[in-house]
């Protein structure tokens, strides 16, 4: 028998798309089938094609076909695999796919015999089943009649004692149906020894364990891509030949899918670019209405040149079209992204960021050389995105416009728990190792883990177990939606790319994920909310200006600045977190673009990359900036030779390392996927040998290495800081001059930012604004602003629903508790509610009685109702005793979230545990190096990832907040008191840099008892009044 | 944790306004729930730091754990986080209420009106064992020195009637007054409605208006109150002590023959069959003694398969094991023992008689079956085979004792059963290839990474003398590969 091993081609193979059951990636399949010379290679994952854009990169690179497909089990168990021969097909499959996912819940799916015959250009592989004959023929028969002419019967063997029968059975069919029969390795893995893997995978995927499932595992390792040498002893010839013939039939390639925007945008006589021209030219005469400065239009004829060449005219009239909708109904947003920064965008409203005043241009961010796709990411009122995406679907339709999925995938947690599950191990095993994987990468640390569990880490078990945790980290689990990136097409979107449904009811995903869009050059438009735009509108609104107001706010002031470089910034958009604004004073920001830096900087890019001190120190002219060329000053200038952005890195990797646009563009796009898929390692040695070859010093050419690296953690590019710099000004803006008002707004946008109501609200106190208590006789159902003073909102009352908060305030004010339950249609558990927050204490005197008060209110009947105001007045002979002060506050905390009274510190600081103890305020005289103890509530406790072992904590005091940095070494000493406390108090040596502040923990009291005596025996639940924020 | 308090007899709220009042004892086992779980370890419990868990979170533990920094409430993930070492027990209510049942019956020999204060108390009417017990401190040292030797914690607490008497042992106050309200038996939501009003314990609801309680409160609240403190009656469900039936026949004069005995045997036996029947129950082994005149005895015990209560089945059996069983001779009584005892399920016979061997009729006549082999050829001696669920054939069947093979069994998951000789060999024997023709394809098992893997190529054969084999091909440490003979078919 001649031997060709060119004569095959895979033509059904699941990658781990077919999610818990494929145990290879699609480019792990791709690449194996290339070495083993196979002539083409098909994906044909369960009615899905999400991994085929990877496999697509893959052949690409290596020069073999791909071939897409699905397979599929149809609902009376026929089970069939169906290729797509040219783009028509292909449409057709994903038409097809779209179908049987749309009418099954998310992750499932439906299919019938006659729903086939949507794929008639489809060529099918149909694999027979074991049952009786007759009934197998008659499947057969049903398949064969939708299917057409382009039918096969697929022969699968899998050295099982039933091969010999399913051959003969096949050969009997074919002859019976007049089909030819083609072979396949039916693989579910490249290579044998994936095995386990998948044997964990199919165990995860039926909840049980390996041990368990018995006869449910597969008897051998046989589903694999075989040498074609092995293939010849299993099947005959000419069934190879055939596979191969078929792959020669195929001709659709994923080059072909192009994206065709709608054409819906552009009116009847215009062409795209000269409608663009003519809204940005209406844009511009807005914006400069005494005349357009001829910088300006130079710009605007530089860009809108650029955009003809790129043919990005679309891309910027649906932006602009979805922008203009949220104009319309006074929606505040605000764009970001390379795009965004341009002088069209600020024409088109798109953004309030003016490139020409802010020094920004448009060239820096879109490039034709760098060949990325333009990014527009549009942010709008976090409460009323929802409108802006409705107005999406019904402009365009659920049959043109989804979200992009993002792939969920195991991450270490994940994977060490399903697999520690799937191999029978101890529950209570598992969760110490899912929580020690900061020791993951620590070999010796880990081991000890295992030994203090009792087990032995060199056994084979925990061998096995380490590696397949570390096999299945990456694997796909799921397709989750995208948290606002729409595709919008001109035709129907489900022949470019099949639709499932999300989770979410009435939501609908696209089967790729935005690295799959990009790798296509297919462009999506991100619809995001942004708490911080809903704010600033409210802020506006209360101040009587319309949103567009946000455009006015007076530029550069003194004040401001002079506020955030004190670090008063708690609720100011992204300056406001603890390392925020620790960085605020050392940075000391006086202009729009050192905010544009104040943003970026405090990122794992630029911190990983020991640029934040070198930056900081040229800042203060403690050193001079130096270029090694006038290339590498271009870039870097603005930044004074520290590269910040993640687009400096990626300019530098072509100025200084020689890197190409294509070769740049890929290190973007790698960095971008690193944390999820890796392969960033590449780059590594070209960056650094081809910066050392142009004469920089190893050093620096590490550091940029690590902000790569860092960047990966999270990238962080300028033309999205800058976006983001304007919101800072505007929000601290509003802090300054109008902080009740601020305030207000924040509390009215709940939830959103880094701090609590109770937080927010305190802030607002130091800056000596009156708050008034939650009352049923003077609250609205918002906050509001009651003579320059804020008035807590029942909003803020925990469990109590909007609409009975809105009766309220419709018919304030009450004569007693008869009349509120009454005319305000209050159930008895929102009495309660409003009684435990103290919001009748206007009515009953204090929380007890109120709660008496609310219990005894007689359950109105209709006919009562009918009868208003006739009822007697609401009475009672009991007078309880009234609570503590301590119990008020508790139940405030408890119950509304924020308390006007003392704080716990304020009641506590005079006992005997608190002696010697500072306040937070006289933290603040301190000396470096001092040693001091501080106590306060736990207000948030923090434990970044890596192996240091590091905890931060704030106290909470009655004068303010004190920052504790908690190191290893205290850590195992102090562990359940730091772990668990809600009050606590810390001995240590003050740091201190100028105005930044922190305690070196070196001794630790778990105070917590003592909020509950606060209580008086109050029930021990009172004390989850102090849950703290922690992360883990 | 903590040790025994002694509330004094009587409280101020409970006077003993009835002239034939009552004197109730409350005992209250704080950690039973986890006493119950560290019973099952093997080693002295002292030092490990053991939690009892229940939806993730702990609800008691140890004095090691408190002292370890755990505290109750927190999450499981927390307790590991403090003490990765700790060893941690789901709740098992069924065990505790087992447990309690028992440590109920225990207190029988205090006094007969024992009743159960579910979840973990108990309770006991002492009015008329005073006086034999030496009074109550005497009384109270006995109860507290018998639990804790049966290893639990215990807190008592006396009254007039038996809800005080369990509240003032949970709280561990004399003081009805005094008891928080968490104590009690009101329910959560009534606890926390109450402590919304600032009402803690008892005294203060006590002081309430009824009235207004009433308008405020379910109606079952005031009655609570009343039974509490004795304003009605609150009668109690007695412990009815597990039953066995035991019976002997004396024997007028000594008997030497076997088969004479079996006359007084089949009369015990028509006597435990009405006795079971008209309880319901029926007994799973049966255990006779044979007295002889000089105090000599010998005891037979005879098993059945399902509980029985029919006097030929039990007859039956017995006489069975009789013929190897030697009495002692000059037996001069009989007596019978049935204390394994179960509530027979009622078995709803088919309407229309089946085909023999379908359904119950045949599961009932295998274990008749099973039941009469025991008997003849000893418990022992019986096995049978059990299919296991696992691709490789030497672990895809199991012996098990008879009495388990029936039930649930492990057949393989798939459609159709693969095809196996019948007789596997104990292990595998190296074999010549050459001696054997190969007939047909081989079929790779090629499994269980995870506690013995097998990577063979199986093939059926004949041997030379003819005989259909099962050889399987496998690879040698060094790369070549051998033949294992694993079977015959026939």
């Amino acid at each position: 028998m001649a031997i060709s091993p060119e004569s095959f081609a895979e033509l059904h193979a699941v990658s781990n798309y077919s999610f818990l059951r494929g145990a290879s990636h699609p480019e792990e399949i791709v690449q194996a089938a290339h070495a083993l010379g196979y002539r083409a290679i098909a994906i044909t994952d369960e009615c899905s094609v999400a991994g085929v854009v990877k496999a697509h990169m893959a052949a690409q690179e290596l020069g073999i076909k791909l071939i897409v497909g699905a397979e599929f089990h149809l609902e009376t168990g026929a089970h069939l695999a169906l290729l797509a021969p040219t783009r028509s097909a292909y449409g057709q499959l994903s038409t097809l796919i779209t179908r049987a996912r749309r009418r099954a819940p998310k992750g499932e799916y439906q299919l019938t015999v006659d729903d086939l015959a949507i794929a008639q250009e489809c060529l099918a592989l149909w694999i027979p089943g074991t049952g009786p004959f007759p009934d197998v023929l008659e499947a057969g028969r049903a398949v064969q009649s939708r299917c057409g002419k382009d039918l096969w019967i697929l022969l699968e063997l899998f050295r099982e004692q039933d091969d010999l029968e399913r051959a003969a059975r096949a050969l009997t069919l074919s002859t019976r149906l007049g089909v030819k029969v083609v072979a396949s390795n039916g693989a579910v893995m490249h290579v044998a020894e994936r095995k386990p893997l998948q044997d964990v995978l199919t165990a995860v995927r039926l909840k049980s364990s390996v041990h368990e499932l018995g006869t449910g595992l597969h008897q051998n390792r046989e589903r694999h891509l075989k040498p074609v040498s092995t293939l010849l002893e299993i099947y005959p010839q000419e069934m190879l030949d055939e596979a191969a013939a078929i792959a020669e039939r195929c001709h659709f390639s994923m080059n072909e899918l192009r994206y065709e925007y709608p054409r819906e945008l552009v009116p009847m006589g215009f062409s795209p670019g000269a409608w663009l021209r003519r809204l940005t030219e209406e844009g511009a005469a807005k914006r400069w209405p005494d005349g357009i400065p001829a910088h300006v239009q130079e710009l605007i004829e530089k860009e809108l040149a650029l955009i003809a060449e790129l043919r990005y005219e679309f891309f910027f009239l649906t932006v602009e079209d979805i922008v203009r909708f949220a104009r319309s109904r006074n929606i505040l947003c605000q764009g970001r992204g390379s795009a965004a920064n341009s002088t069209v965008c600020y024409c088109l409203g798109i953004t309030e960021v003016d490139p020409a005043r802010m020094h920004l241009l448009f060239e820096r961010f879109v490039s034709k050389e760098r060949n990325e796709p333009p990014d527009i990411d549009v942010d709008f009122e976090h409460e009323r995105r929802e409108e802006v995406i409705q107005y999406i679907y019904a402009k365009y339709g659920r049959h043109r416009a989804a979200l992009a999925a993002t792939l969920i995938t195991y991450r270490l947690r994940s994977a060490i728990r399903d697999v520690g599950k799937a191999l029978d191990f101890d529950a209570s095993l598992l969760e110490v190792l899912a929580k020690s994987m900061a020791w993951w990468d620590d070999k010796s640390e880990l081991a000890k883990r295992f030994v203090a569990s009792g087990i032995d880490p060199k056994s084979r078990p925990v061998r096995q177990f380490l590696h397949l945790v570390r096999a299945i980290v990456g694997f796909p689990r799921h397709l989750s939606q995208h948290v606002g990136g729409f595709v919008i097409s001109a035709g129907p979107l489900a022949e470019l790319v099949p639709i499932e449904n999300a989770a979410m009811e009435d939501r609908t995903v696209i089967q790729w994920d935005k690295d799959d869009l990009e790798s296509l050059g297919l462009l999506k438009v991100d619809v995001l909310g942004l708490g911080m735009l809903t704010a600033i509108r409210k802020a506006l609104a209360m101040l009587g200006q319309p949103p567009s107001a946000m455009a006015h706010i007076p530029p550069e002031d003194p004040a401001t600045y002079a506020m955030l470089q004190k670090a008063d910034s708690v609720g100011v958009f992204q300056v406001e977190s603890r390392a925020q604004m620790s960085m605020l004073p050392r940075l000391k920001p006086e202009n729009y673009y050192d905010l544009v830096i104040e943003v970026a900087i405090v990122r794992p890019g630029p911190i990983q990359g020991n640029m934040v001190h070198p930056y900081l120190r040229r800042r203060r002219g403690e050193e001079e900036p130096d270029y090694s060329s006038e290339a590498v000053k271009k870039v870097l200038e603005r930044t004074l030779g520290i590269p910040i952005f993640q687009e400096q890195v990626i300019e530098l990797a072509m100025v200084a390392a020689g890197f190409t646009a294509g070769e740049a563009d890929g290190l973007r796009r790698a960095m971008a996927a690193w944390k999820r898929r890796g392969g960033l390692e590449k780059y590594e040695r070209k960056l650094i040998e081809g910066m050392l070859e142009r004469g920089y010093e190893q050093e620096f050419a590490e550091r940029v290495w690590g902000q790569i690296q860092g960047f990966g953690e999270y990238g962080f590019p300028e033309s999205h800081a800058a976006s983001f710099a304007l919101l800072v000004y505007v929000s601290a803006w509003l802090k300054r001059h109008h902080p009740a008002v601020f305030c207000c707004a924040l509390l009215n946008s709940q939830p959103m930012g880094f701090y609590t109501p109770s937080q927010l609200v305190q802030d607002a106190r130091a800056h000596g604004v009156e708050v008034r208590g939650a009352d049923v006789q003077a609250s609205g159902s918002d906050y509001r602003i009651e003579s320059g003073a804020i008035r807590v909102g029942l909003r803020q009352v925990k469990g109590l629903r909007e609409e009975a908060a809105r009766r309220i305030e419709s018919q304030q004010p009450f004569r007693d508790i008869d009349d509120l339950a009454r005319r305000g249609h209050l159930e008895a558990r929102e009495l309660t509610v409003l009684a435990r927050a103290g919001a009748l204490e206007s009515l009953s005197g204090h929380r007890h009685q109120a709660h008496w008060d609310a219990a005894g209110v007689a359950r109105p009947t209709h006919l009562e109702t009918a009868a208003n105001g006739k009822q007697a007045p609401y009475r009672t002979e009991v007078a309880l005793a009234a609570p503590a002060v301590g119990q008020e506050m508790l139940a405030d905390y408890r119950y509304l979230g924020l308390t006007l009274g003392p704080h716990p510190m304020a009641l506590l600081r005079s006992a005997s545990e608190f002696r010697g103890c500072r306040s937070a305020l006289e933290l603040k005289d301190s000396r470096n190096g001092q040693f001091i103890e501080v106590a306060g509530v736990v207000t948030c406790r923090q434990r970044p990832s890596g192996p240091s072992g590091v905890v931060f904590m704030t106290l909470e005091d009655e004068t303010g907040n004190s920052n504790i940095v908690v190191w290893n070494r205290v850590l195992h000493a102090f562990r359940p008191a730091l772990l668990q406390s809600r009050l606590i108090a810390v001995k240590g040596v003050v740091e201190r840099e100028g105005e930044v502040i922190h305690v070196l923990a070196g001794e630790v009291r778990n105070l917590s008892h003592l909020l509950a005596g606060l209580s008086d025996g109050m029930v021990a639940a009172d004390q989850t009044a102090f849950r703290s924020r922690n992360f883990h | 944790m903590v040790g025994a308090t002694h509330a004094s007899p009587v409280s101020p709220v409970c006077q003993r306004t009835r002239p034939n009042s009552q004197l109730w004892l409350g005992v209250h086992l704080p950690t039973l729930g986890l006493e119950v779980c560290l019973r099952q370890l093997a080693t002295d419990a002292t030092d490990i730091v053991a939690v009892l868990v229940e939806d993730s979170r702990v609800i008691a533990m140890n004095d090691v754990a408190v002292s370890a920094g755990i505290m109750p409430g927190c999450s499981l993930a927390t307790a590991v986080g403090i003490c990765s070492e700790l060893a941690s027990f789901p709740r098992d209510a069924n065990a505790e209420e087992t447990r309690l049942h028992f440590l109920a019956e225990m207190a029988l020999r205090f006094t007969s009106h024992v009743s159960l204060a579910e979840p973990d108390g108990l309770l006991l009417e002492v009015g008329r064992s005073l006086r034999l017990f030496g009074g109550l401190a005497a009384l109270c040292e006995e109860v507290e020195a018998l639990y804790r030797e049966l290893g639990h914690e215990l807190r008592l607490a006396t009254a007039d009637t038996p809800l005080a008497a369990t509240v003032l042992a949970r709280a561990g106050t004399s003081s009805l007054q005094a008891v928080p309200l968490a104590c009690t038996h009101l329910d959560l939501g009534a606890i926390e409605r109450f402590a919304n009003m600032g009402v803690m314990r008892l005294g203060q609801v006590l002081a309430l208006p009824a009235a207004e309680l009433g308008q405020r409160f379910d109606p079952e609240l005031l009655a609570y109150l009343d039974r509490l403190v004795g304003r009605v009656p609150d009668p109690q469900d007695l412990l009815v002590p597990t039953e066995t039936f035991a019976s002997v026949v004396h024997l007028v004069s000594s008997v030497q023959d076997g088969n004479a005995l079996l006359f007084p045997v089949r009369r015990l036996a028509g006597e435990l069959a009405s006795w079971l029947a008209s309880r319901r129950l029926g007994a799973s082994e049966i255990i006779w003694t044979f007295t002889a005149l000089h105090g000599e005895e010998a005891s037979l015990a005879v098993r059945f398969a399902r509980p029985r209560s029919d006097a030929g089945a039990l007859f039956d059996h017995t006489r069975l094991s009789f013929e190897e069983f030697r009495p002692p001779s000059e037996v001069m009584s009989v007596s019978l023992k049935a204390e394994s005892l179960r509530l027979l399920k009622t078995v709803t016979r088919p309407l229309l008689p089946e085909a023999p061997g379908a359904g119950i009729h045949a599961d009932s006549a295998a274990l008749e079956l099973v039941d009469r082999l025991a008997a003849r050829l000893g418990e022992d001696a019986l096995h049978g085979i059990r299919m296991v669920d696992d691709h490789r054939p030497e672990r895809a069947w199991g012996i098990r004792h008879v009495r388990q093979i029936h039930g649930k069994g492990g057949r393989p998951r798939q459609g159709t059963l693969p095809v196996r000789p019948i007789w596997l060999l104990p292990a595998p024997e190296p074999v010549r290839r050459g001696d054997f023709t190969l007939l047909g394809e081989c079929e790779r098992i090629e499994t269980g990474w995870w506690d013995g893997a097998v990577a063979r190529d199986y093939f059926v054969a004949t041997a030379r003398d003819g005989r259909q084999c099962w050889l399987f091909r496998e690879e040698r440490g060094d790369g070549k590969e051998r033949w294992l003979l694993h079977g015959y078919f026939a």
